[in-house]
Order: structure tokens, then C-alpha cells, then sequence
């Protein structure tokens, strides 16, 4: 991978969240790479999905969110109010959000709500890109209650992109797709990352892509991290097994490249 | 004073009478349509309606003490100010003091988040009602009556004073909602999709609930609770016109107008030589309305 291009264009420090005093989440920190994917794994209930949201402001009511301090692009992330937040960043929730009898094309006209608010707009390019590259053009005048849970998902991720932010924010994207889709969208993400720039911040399970995509890994295990670090020194079978606890094997396919598995008690 | 000629009194029953009654119907059911349009949104249930917050209860409740009040002490507060009298005048107030309970609760807890706002109401809605029917046993039989038939709507209205408040609220009740679509088609697909886009939903759904529980307060304090409207009107056009606000904030308060007057219309001819209140009419439709929906398989 060739670090020479990429930059540190903002971190987050000590970030903690917590139910009255509770910690759900506890003294993450990590640093964000323009255009690089970031990528946060662990068990379920690991409080990734939490520190996404929390990150995003996306969070449940009622949390508390405290952190030393969260910068992208030299602005103070916890000073700047929802509609600045919206011009640096996006979140794709884990489960889409959708509204019965609004159609797909309407959804990404709204979706554009930080830039129709600025005196912006649509941006007919882009959208036109984003949903030929993602083989959802057919999709367009379909109602969203019309759709199966995959086309759902992508159009989240769609219209995230075509909020044209510098960070995005994706919760599983890959989960509940089948393979070639996962294929297209992980080849598109890349592409769209080349092209703009856009860094990822995912969280995921899929061992495959997330190999594939990440520069960086955060292994979080009870609201904490674990092991963080670059890919290939932080992605081992030993520090996968601390985290999920169960044994895990490298595959290896062509082209000197494989993955990591995990491999069952039966 | 020497009596009105035929032809001059048809012009005082059509001109103080029949046209402000026209109007008023119009704009208020324009208003508890249109309320009910984007509270159905807000609260993201069908079955809400203007009344889900119960300031049609604190409004009764003030009416109905006011009424009792009149009874008791004997007086009859017979000065009115632009056509709202002592009744309404207390109804406006109990509406009021409900609306102050909602935002103190809602303000405190979890931020509005629509099922505070909800059940706030529940409570509010139980409260007055008890002490509503509690003024029914401290009545006689006609104050009672007088009590119960204030609660049920009425578009009785006598020369054109009230308009002098009615038509600005109407004003700003049309002006705000069609500023507010966007916002309102942002804040309806999801929450964590509205906040994504850099829409406070908080704060846009604290200014729409007091914004619009205060247009529908000043109408129901002068015409009483007309039920149903809000909820019905919202649901037909959502079906013919969609659920782009864009699209269905106009046809919602042309057709909840125009429905108001088409059940007082029915309220004139229904019982001869009878004006019933409108009220009464508009929940005679409602029932059927929702066998007719709930037949008909769509989903509610």
C-alpha cells in the first residue's frame, strides 16, 4: 500500500460513551486518513455500531458522549452545529431507514438536504455515476417499500455517497448482500475512493472485504480496543482469536493473496 | 325601528350568517387538516390527529369551566372580544396550559421524541377529560347540556369580527407548513437519515408542535373540538396525492375545508329545522370511513 499520498486529516481521542456511568464505549482513539478505509471489527455488542452513531451524532438520546478531542479536517467536530456536521460527514445505518410510498428518485433529491438548504442542489452527474456504477438505475421510480432488503441497502449507501462528504460512515455494509453484489459495491467503494478522496470508516464483519478495503484496523472488544493498527500488522490469526474468540485460518488463493476465515468447533 | 324588508334581511342572513360561516369552516378545517397532516408525520402513526397532544381537551376543559362558572356565580360574561367570549376565551387558556405541560415534559425527556410527546398528551388528554365530566355532576341538566355540546364543534359565527385573528393565523398556518416540506419529507424518511442530513429533528419538532397546537388552539377555543377532520382529510389525500409534502400540503387544506363545510351543510338538513353542531356530522362519517379502509385491505 503507498502511504506516501495518504494524510492524517483528523483523529478522535479518548472517545467515550456511557449510560448514566456506564461505559459502553471506552478510550477510543484512532486517527483518520484521507482518502483511506478504516475499518472496525468485534464481536457483537462490541459497541462498534455505538461509536459509529456516537461519531456521526446519529446516537440514541439519553447517551453521553465525551471525548479529548475530534477533529477532521482541522474542525472541532464537537463545537460545529448538525448542519456543519452534515457537510463533513455521513453515516450509512446498519439497517436502512425508509418511508413507505416515497419513491427512490425523491429519496436521493432529500438526501441532498445539506446542499438544497445552502443554496446548492442536485447534483444530476453524480447521482447519474453513482447509480450506474451501482446497478441501481432500475431502481429509480420504484416506491421504497417496494424494495428487497439488498436494493434497500445499496440505495442507503447511495445516497450517502451522493451526499458528497469528505467522510463517510458506513455500519456493515456488506452484511445481507449477496456476493456479487458485496463484489460490485467493494469494487465501486474503491474506485469512488480513488477518484474523491472519501475516507471510510466501516464497521463489518466480513473478513473477506474488510481485508480488502482496509488500511487501517480497529479490533474493539467490550467497548474497548483491543489491537489497533496498521492491516497487515494488526489483521493476524492470533490477535482475530483474542478478539472473537475462535480459531481462525488462512485461506490462500491466487495470486499470492488470501484471507482470513473463521473455522467452527463442530 | 321599522322591520327588515324581505329582500334585506336575506342579505343580513347571507352576509352576517351564511358567508362568515362559509369562511370559517373553510379555514378551520383547512387548519385542523392540515395539523393533522403533519402530525400524522410527525408521531409517525396514521391514527394521530390534531388532538393527539390533547389541547382539545384542555380547551374543553376551559370552556366547560367557564361555563359552569357563568352558572354558578351567576353572571353572564356577555363581552366578548372579537367574537371570543368567555368560554372561548378560557378554552384558549386550558389549551395553553396543556401545550406549557407537553414542552416542559417533552423539554426534560429524551428531547420531543414523538412517544414522549405522545403519551404527555395521553395524560394531559385524561386529566381534563376527568375533570371535564366532574363539571358535568356540579351542573344542572342545561348547563351540562351547554357544556356537552361545546365540546362537540360548532361553526356558528355572527358577522366578521373574528375574522380579524382567524385570517392571519390561517395566513402563517399555510406560510409555515409550506416552508416547513422539505424539512417535513427530510424528517419522514428516518432520524438517523434527517440528523445525517443536517436536520435538527429536535428542534423542528418542538417549533411544529407548539407552532401548530397553537393555530389549532386558537380555532377550537372559538368553534369548539370538531373531531375528526384532521384525521380523515390527511388520509385520503396521502392515498390520491402521496406523501411528498411538496405535493400534498395544498390539496390537504383545500379539502379539509371544503369537507367541513360539506358536513355542516348536512348539519343544516339533517334534522329539520335543526341546525346541528358540525361536530356531530363529522363523526357520524368517521366510523364508516375507517370500516370502509379497514375492508377495503389498505393499510392504515
Amino acid at each position: 500500500m503507498d502511504y506516501s499520498k495518504s494524510r492524517i486529516c483528523g483523529e478522535i481521542r479518548n472517545h467515550n460513551v456511557l449510560i448514566g456511568s456506564c461505559h459502553i464505549v471506552k478510550n477510543i482513539s484512532f486517527s483518520i486518513t484521507a482518502g483511506e478505509t478504516l475499518v472496525i471489527m468485534g464481536p457483537n455488542g462490541s459497541g462498534k455500531s455505538t461509536l459509529l452513531n456516537s461519531m456521526a451524532g446519529t446516537h440514541a438520546t439519553g447517551l453521553t458522549i465525551e471525548n479529548e478531542a475530534f477533529e477532521i479536517q482541522g474542525k472541532d467536530v464537537n463545537s460545529l452545529d448538525l448542519f456543519e456536521r452534515s457537510n463533513l460527514f455521513s453515516i450509512v445505518p446498519q439497517f436502512p431507514e425508509w418511508q413507505s410510498g416515497l419513491s427512490v428518485e425523491k429519496y436521493f433529491y432529500f438526501s441532498r438536504f445539506n446542499h438544497l438548504r445552502a443554496m446548492g442542489g442536485e447534483d444530476l452527474e453524480l447521482l447519474e455515476e453513482i447509480i450506474t456504477e451501482l446497478k441501481i438505475k432500475n431502481l429509480m421510480k420504484r416506491k421504497m417499500n417496494e424494495l428487497s432488503g439488498g436494493e434497500l441497502k445499496r440505495i442507503s449507501i447511495a445516497a450517502a455517497l451522493y451526499q458528497n462528504v469528505p467522510v463517510v460512515f458506513l455500519d456493515e455494509p456488506f452484511q445481507a448482500l449477496d456476493p456479487q453484489v458485496k463484489d460490485s459495491l467493494a469494487k465501486f467503494l474503491i474506485s469512488w475512493q480513488k477518484n474523491k478522496g472519501t475516507t471510510f470508516i466501516m464497521a463489518s464483519h466480513d473478513f473477506y472485504w474488510s481485508y480488502k478495503l482496509a488500511s487501517k484496523v480497529v479490533f474493539l472488544k467490550k467497548g474497548e480496543t483491543l489491537f489497533q493498527g496498521d492491516l497487515v500488522d494488526t489483521f493476524t490469526s492470533e490477535n482475530l482469536k483474542s478478539v472473537y474468540d475462535i480459531n481462525f485460518e488462512w485461506v490462500s488463493t491466487a495470486n499470492n493473496e488470501g484471507f482470513f476465515h473463521p473455522v467452527g468447533s463442530l | 325601528m321599522s322591520p327588515l324588508s324581505s329582500n334585506e334581511l336575506d342579505k343580513v342572513i347571507f352576509y352576517q350568517l351564511r358567508l362568515p360561516r362559509v369562511l370559517l369552516g373553510l379555514i378551520a378545517g383547512a387548519i385542523l387538516g392540515g395539523a393533522g397532516l403533519v402530525f400524522q408525520s410527525l408521531f409517525r402513526n396514521n391514527l394521530a390527529s390534531p388532538y393527539t397532544l390533547g389541547v382539545s381537551s384542555g380547551a374543553a376543559f376551559g370552556a366547560s369551566l367557564a361555563i359552569s362558572l357563568q352558572a354558578w356565580l351567576g353572571i353572564s360574561f356577555s363581552t366578548t372580544i372579537l367574537s371570543f367570549g368567555f368560554p372561548g376565551l378560557m378554552a384558549f387558556l386550558g389549551a395553553l396550559i396543556t401545550i406549557g405541560f407537553i414542552y416542559l415534559i417533552g423539554k426534560t425527556k429524551r428531547n420531543f421524541h414523538p412517544s414522549v410527546l405522545i403519551l404527555s398528551g395521553v395524560v394531559a388528554s385524561f386529566f381534563f377529560s376527568s375533570c371535564i365530566v366532574f363539571l358535568h355532576f356540579m351542573n344542572d341538566s342545561y348547563n351540562t347540556k351547554k357544556i356537552i355540546q361545546w365540546t362537540l364543534g360548532d361553526l356558528s359565527v355572527l358577522g366578521f369580527d373574528v375574522f380579524w385573528v382567524i385570517i392571519p393565523v390561517f395566513i402563517f398556518f399555510t406560510l409555515y407548513l409550506l416552508k416547513m416540506s422539505l424539512s417535513l419529507n427530510v424528517m419522514a424518511i428516518g432520524d438517523n437519515f434527517a440528523i445525517s442530513r443536517g436536520l435538527n429533528i429536535q428542534r423542528l419538532r418542538m417549533e411544529l408542535f407548539i407552532l401548530i397546537s397553537l393555530c389549532v388552539s386558537i380555532i377550537i377555543s372559538f368553534t369548539g373540538p370538531i373531531s375528526f377532520v384532521g384525521l380523515i382529510v390527511p388520509h385520503i389525500v396521502k392515498k390520491l396525492w402521496g406523501v411528498d409534502f411538496r405535493e400534498n400540503i395544498f390539496p390537504t387544506l383545500v379539502f379539509s375545508g371544503v369537507f367541513l363545510i360539506f358536513c355542516d351543510f348536512i348539519a343544516h338538513i339533517m334534522v329539520p329545522s335543526m341546525i346541528l353542531p358540525v361536530g356531530v356530522i363529522t363523526s357520524f362519517l368517521g366510523g364508516p370511513f375507517f370500516l370502509l379502509l379497514i375492508l377495503k385491505g389498505k393499510e392504515i
